[in-house]
């Protein structure tokens, strides 16, 4: 494939080569792109992005650059095999965010955030609520390691303001 | 290295050091319960829950009404000023008076609203209290689901672009048809119609000048209530700027469609309400069929289901189809026992590009002859994709030859088929090999389902 690479440099110093396409996810390098503030030869800087972390945004990048191709190629695709695309997809996406721990989660959600790639930042945040949802506070302040910093009264203060919510 | 290594220690709370708005973002995946329940985490989260923009209720999660009243007028007079991003309201309870939360759902939706839903799980919801909209000046999309509505003269939703109606009862005929009439900048329409209840509305009518999707479902063989009703439900619609119609509707007697666009995209599952296959020769079917096909004949794709096709193929052997002039790429579900009727069907595509037909059936009595050539096979026909019902059928066999020694222009032919063994894929793969070929430029690509009958 002959599209532009452009190079990427992580706040520890690490360069990563990625297609435009791919890098365009992130509305930040599209704009960067587009005024041309890319110069060909030099990476881009991105000083709040360590290397491990870039690694796995350009991991998604790329990946979700691929099956937007696909959609484009496979006008004809037939109704099981676009269903087994959008399978595998979110299959991929499960995959992916199984493979780290929280504490890379929280990184990469302020990565995708600096960056602006909205669909990874849905995506992480939609996976962080799932270990909140149907789960006690005492459990999530667990799961969080989030100190209980009330008084006993001010908490039972709380629980009766929203009683309903407790129960 | 030691520094970063610290900060990767595994408990400490790094979620907490989120910025406020990220927070928010991961809060507004989750029911309002859940979120007043993250106020008593720490003080870093003691009022985060108020800022979520989103309030997603289920009423039976209360003691009772009062409580769920006082809670959710307090969360909207929070937002008075800014803008609720989304308002769901869900109830199953058959206990409630409903009066005050019906008029505190009207008043709701007279706040400045984008997202509104209301979800109703009452089995009997005949006694329910009918739900009337009145100006919401925010509303984007609006999803009712289970409820009684009533059609009230003064609604304006002049920037909703996105309704759900599903499964909802309505009073008459011209509350559906007002309240789209009453979003002047209306995209996205769903129906989806309960036959046990939905006796109220005779005729859905849908005009509107902006609709870009419009999606139908009235589906009598998912319910108990088995159809005696006579034929009289009907559908109208006049929405000339529709990319995308999906009927699926085995109830309604006629389907009346204008205006049409040539870049339309359509998915027909309609049968009329006809019972049993005597009904295909009745008079008024066949012109309900012609009407239905005349409205679609400027369409640019269209998918028909196994019922549909059958019908028309039907329809073919007295009438004479328009022309769909338009029409670039065919999708059909066909019986075996109708792939004589598809040379005529394809006479009146004759700018045809993409043909895929998924078969269904057994071969019959009577042998098959594929005779005309319709002009799409000469000039545009250019894929055929050709979802085989078992390897053994000779009539398919047939049609697959017709196709690659008549078609002028084929570019690509897909088969795919599933087969029991491997005896039965070499017979196949001999038999395509010796077809003459009529276009040059052709390949013909078969992939093989490795298993049994479905």
């Amino acid at each position: 494939m002959s599209s532009n690479m452009i190079m990427l440099k992580s706040s520890d110093g690490a360069s990563f080569e990625i297609e435009e396409a791919a890098a365009r996810k992130s509305k930040i390098i599209a704009n960067m792109i587009e005024v041309e503030c890319v110069d060909e030869d030099k990476a881009i800087p991105l000083q709040n992005v360590t290397g491990n972390i870039l690694a796995l945004v350009i991991e998604y990048c790329n990946k979700h650059i691929v099956d937007d191709d696909d959609d484009v190629a496979t006008e004809e695709a037939s109704e099981e095999e676009e269903e087994a695309k959008k399978k595998k997809v979110d299959d991929w996406e499960a995959e992916f965010m199984n493979s780290m721990s929280l504490e890379t989660m929280f990184e990469l959600l302020l990565a995708a955030n600096y960056l602006n790639i909205k669909s990874l930042i849905d995506l992480v945040c939609q996976t962080i609520a799932n270990n909140i949802k149907d789960k006690t506070p005492e459990e999530v302040r667990k799961i969080f390691s989030i100190e209980n910093d009330f008084t006993p009264e001010e908490e039972e203060e709380i629980r009766k303001e929203n009683a309903w919510a407790f129960g | 290295m030691s520094k970063k290594e610290a900060n990767h220690r595994s408990g400490e709370d790094r979620i907490s050091l989120l910025p406020d708005h990220l927070l928010c973002q991961i809060l507004s995946n989750l029911p309002t319960k859940n979120v007043v329940t993250t106020s008593i985490l720490s003080t870093r989260w003691r009022n985060l829950w108020l800022w979520v923009p989103l309030l997603d209720l289920n009423v039976d999660d209360f003691t009772d009404l009062t409580t769920f009243l006082s809670f959710a007028t307090r969360f909207l007079d929070f937002y008075e000023e800014s803008c609720l991003h989304k308002l769901k309201i869900s109830f199953k309870r058959d206990d409630l008076d409903l009066c005050p939360l019906i008029s505190w759902i009207k008043d709701a939706t007279m706040r400045k609203i984008h997202h509104f839903e209301v979800d109703c799980g009452l089995s009997f919801y005949i006694h329910v209290v009918p739900l009337t909209f009145y100006t919401c000046e925010t509303l984007v999309s609006l999803r009712l689901h289970f409820v009684k509505l009533v059609q009230s003269e003064l609604a304006s939703l002049p920037n909703l672009k996105v309704m759900h109606l599903e499964k909802n009862i309505y009073i008459d005929n011209e509350t559906v048809e007002n309240l789209i009439l009453s979003c002047p900048v209306l995209e996205d329409l769903t129906v989806i119609r309960n036959i046990e209840y939905d006796f109220g509305m005779e005729v859905l009518r849908v005009r509107s000048q902006t609709l870009n999707s419009f999606n139908l479902v009235l589906d009598s063989t998912k319910s108990w209530y088995s159809s005696t009703r006579d034929d009289y439900m009907k559908v109208l619609i006049d929405a000339p700027r529709l990319e995308y119609l999906s009927l699926k509707d085995d109830q309604s007697v006629s389907f009346e469609i204008s205006n049409l666009g040539s870049s339309a995209e359509v998915d027909i599952d309609v049968s009329f309400n006809m019972t049993s296959l005597l009904d295909l020769n009745d008079s008024l079917k066949i012109s309900a069929t012609g009407k239905l096909l005349t409205g679609l004949s400027s369409v640019r794709d269209m998918t028909l289901s196994r019922t549909t096709s059958k019908i028309i193929c039907h329809y073919l052997k007295h009438e004479r189809m328009p022309q769909f002039s338009n029409m670039k790429r065919l999708n059909v579900k066909l019986y075996v026992s109708d792939i004589e009727m598809l040379p005529k069907f394809l006479e009146s595509c004759p700018n045809l590009e993409s043909l895929i037909l998924k078969m269904r059936g057994v071969t019959e009595e009577k042998e098959i002859s594929l005779s005309s050539v319709p002009k799409c096979l000469q000039t545009s026909l250019e894929h055929v994709e050709m979802v085989r019902s078992n390897c053994e059928n000779v009539e398919e066999m047939k049609l697959i030859k017709y196709f690659l020694e008549n078609s002028l222009v084929l570019k690509k032919f897909k088969i795919c088929l599933p087969c029991r063994n491997k005896k039965h894929e070499s017979i196949i793969v001999k038999e395509l090999v010796n077809v003459r070929r009529c276009s040059n430029a052709c390949h013909v690509i078969v992939r093989i389902r490795r298993r049994g009958f479905f």
